[in-house]
């Protein structure tokens, strides 16, 4: 699984991203990290096929699942009717997804519409549906907005499960902290270009600061920069 | 599932112009102008059946071509996708070609239906006035019909490019279009049906082509998101059944705005009302039943009535709508700025 971007950008000829280059391993999470418009999500984009233009190359399996950063639902479906017509296009377990339902205590609302969900249910309802995928691999855009501190903690016990199961996964978020105790390596994108890459004890180095927490890299960043 | 997921939402879509009609219209409507138009047309059916039918050589063909060069901006089609679809469909291999294709399906089966209903309707006049045989009225009916569905889609592929290439595509595919029509009509040779049959050929490679193709998901969902949205929603916005998005709202919050749409104000206002537009409905099928039955004097009259009611009910309003409050406060608000501006 690896993604070579050249460039790429929403028209023709004017670059958001430009020279970027990873890899996603079966069994480890990859932090996708920088600051707001930095390029994160356009690269996500980019690796599902929806940016407009898009140079490179971008080798994914055919099992993905995607949880994006802003809920996207159909209006006019209920939350059973939305795990309906994921379990029509995928292959799943219904055991599992019942698990999945129970976990986000979402299991009572199942016939109600998800347009009528707070903005963290809305969040569940996309983990569920990425998660009862089963996927070989997952891209999660910013997990953590909008959850309560319950549902946070489910996730990470999740994700370390998925981790376990073979799955490659990409984690794109601000959460520093939880980043760096769930995450096997990193992707810095600053400006549409990689800044950094590598575990965390190579981005240390690289920045200048062995040993350093994620944290106190782009503290220290910032005010190099200011 | 692709498919039932698709025939949902058409049904929803067929819900939506349900409920616009039924907002729109009521017993008066068929009263004036369903009946009434439906006895004129049975009548002249049969006028015409018998032979006695010599108005349709006075019908203005030009208006008629008209029509129907008109006709050609308006069947639209789009790709039934959503927003949504980027997330649960575009992981699915093959599932964003199953709906494109169906939705070509769609399109091109409505769009050649109606297409060919509407010009069934002028057989009377192709068999009359220009004194062509059954055959090549049907064969004239059935190429526009297999042409358009394919002009709809070079339109709606159109959409999608920048300024130049869309403009200069929009020209020769217009010109093209009526060229082809205006030849149809007055001098359908069998050439021209061997070109309209290769146009069929070209389109559908074109149109095989674009819907085996994943790419360009963003731009279709942009493209189909607008079209759906364009005149139903937009009469249900204002006619408050849909919640209008904020940005209607805001007109009224700046003064910037709120000046250069106030002098419009008072229309939209009108038609926002249902009971008045209902009457202006009414207005226009009592019309047209003044038309269909009273001598040429009289409909004369019957237009000039007519008129001088929207007048006078325009004008009523904007004068009840320039005494509100709210308005005078604006108005003085924009008033004094405008002065300030002069010092």
């Amino acid at each position: 699984m690896h993604v070579s971007i050249q460039q790429a950008g929403y028209d023709v000829g004017q670059p958001v991203l430009q020279e970027i280059s990873f890899s996603l391993h079966p069994g480890s999470i990859t932090g996708l990290i920088g600051t707001n418009g930095a390029g994160k999500s356009t690269t996500i984009q980019a690796m599902f096929g929806t940016l407009p233009w898009v140079e490179g190359k971008i080798d994914l399996p055919v099992s993905l699942a995607y949880i994006p950063e802003q809920p996207t639902y159909y209006e006019y479906l209920t939350l059973a009717e939305h795990l309906e017509l994921v379990a029509s296009l995928h292959e799943t377990d219904h055991a599992y997804t019942e698990r999945l339902l129970q976990t986000f205590e979402l299991h009572a609302v199942t016939g109600d519409y998800v347009s009528s969900f707070s903005k963290g249910m809305k969040q569940k309802v996309m983990l569920v549906c990425a998660l009862m995928q089963r996927a070989d691999c997952l891209i999660i855009d910013e997990p953590f907005v909008g959850l309560d501190a319950v549902a946070t903690i489910r996730l990470l016990h999740l994700l370390e499960l998925e981790r376990t199961r073979g799955v490659a996964i990409l984690l794109v978020t601000h959460v520093l902290d939880s980043a760096e105790r769930l995450c096997d390596d990193f992707v810095w994108i600053d400006q549409g270009r990689i800044k950094h890459q590598g575990t965390l004890a190579q981005i240390g180095e690289a920045s200048g600061q062995p040993g350093a927490r994620l944290f106190d890299i782009m503290e220290a960043m910032v005010l190099e920069h200011d | 599932m692709i498919e039932t997921f698709l025939k949902q939402r058409i049904r929803r879509r067929h819900a939506e112009q349900r409920r616009f009609f039924q907002e729109i219209f009521d017993w008066t409507i068929l009263l004036y102008l369903v009946i009434p138009v439906g006895l004129f047309i049975i009548y002249e059916t049969v006028q015409i059946l018998n032979g006695q039918a010599d108005w349709v050589q006075t019908v203005p063909v030009a208006w008629i071509l008209l029509g129907w060069i008109l006709y050609g901006f308006l069947p639209a089609f789009y790709a039934w996708f959503e927003p949504a679809d980027r997330l649960f469909f575009k992981p699915v291999p093959g599932a964003i070609v199953r709906m494109k294709w169906y939705s070509v399906r769609y399109h091109f089966a409505r769009i050649f239906l109606l297409t060919a209903g509407l010009h069934l309707l002028c057989f009377p006049l192709h068999r009359l006035r220009f004194d062509q045989s059954s055959i090549t009225v049907l064969l004239i009916s059935l190429t526009l019909a297999l042409l358009q569905p394919f002009f709809s889609f070079w339109t709606y592929r159109l959409s999608g490019q920048r300024f130049l290439r869309k403009w200069s595509g929009h020209l020769v595919l217009a010109t093209g279009r009526i060229t082809l029509l205006l030849l149809l009509w007055l001098q359908p040779h069998p050439v021209l049906f061997v070109f309209a049959l290769c146009v069929v050929l070209f389109g559908s490679l074109h149109v095989r082509h674009w819907s085996r193709r994943e790419d360009g998901l963003t731009e279709d969902i942009l493209l189909s998101t607008k079209r759906q949205s364009s005149l139903s929603a937009t009469v249900l916005e204002l006619n408050g059944a849909l919640p209008k998005p904020s940005h209607r709202k805001r007109p009224f919050l700046h003064l910037r705005l709120f000046k250069q749409t106030h002098q419009q104000l008072p229309l939209i206002t009108y038609l926002r009302d249902p009971s008045k537009r209902r009457f202006l409905l009414q207005l226009f099928a009592a019309m047209n039943y003044g038309l269909l039955v009273l001598p040429w004097i009289g409909r004369g009259l019957v237009i000039a009535f007519v008129l001088f009611v929207l007048y006078q009910e325009v004008k009523q309003h904007a004068l009840w709508f320039r005494q509100q409050r709210f308005y005078r406060l604006v108005d003085s608000r924009i008033t004094a700025s405008a002065e300030n501006k002069v010092i």
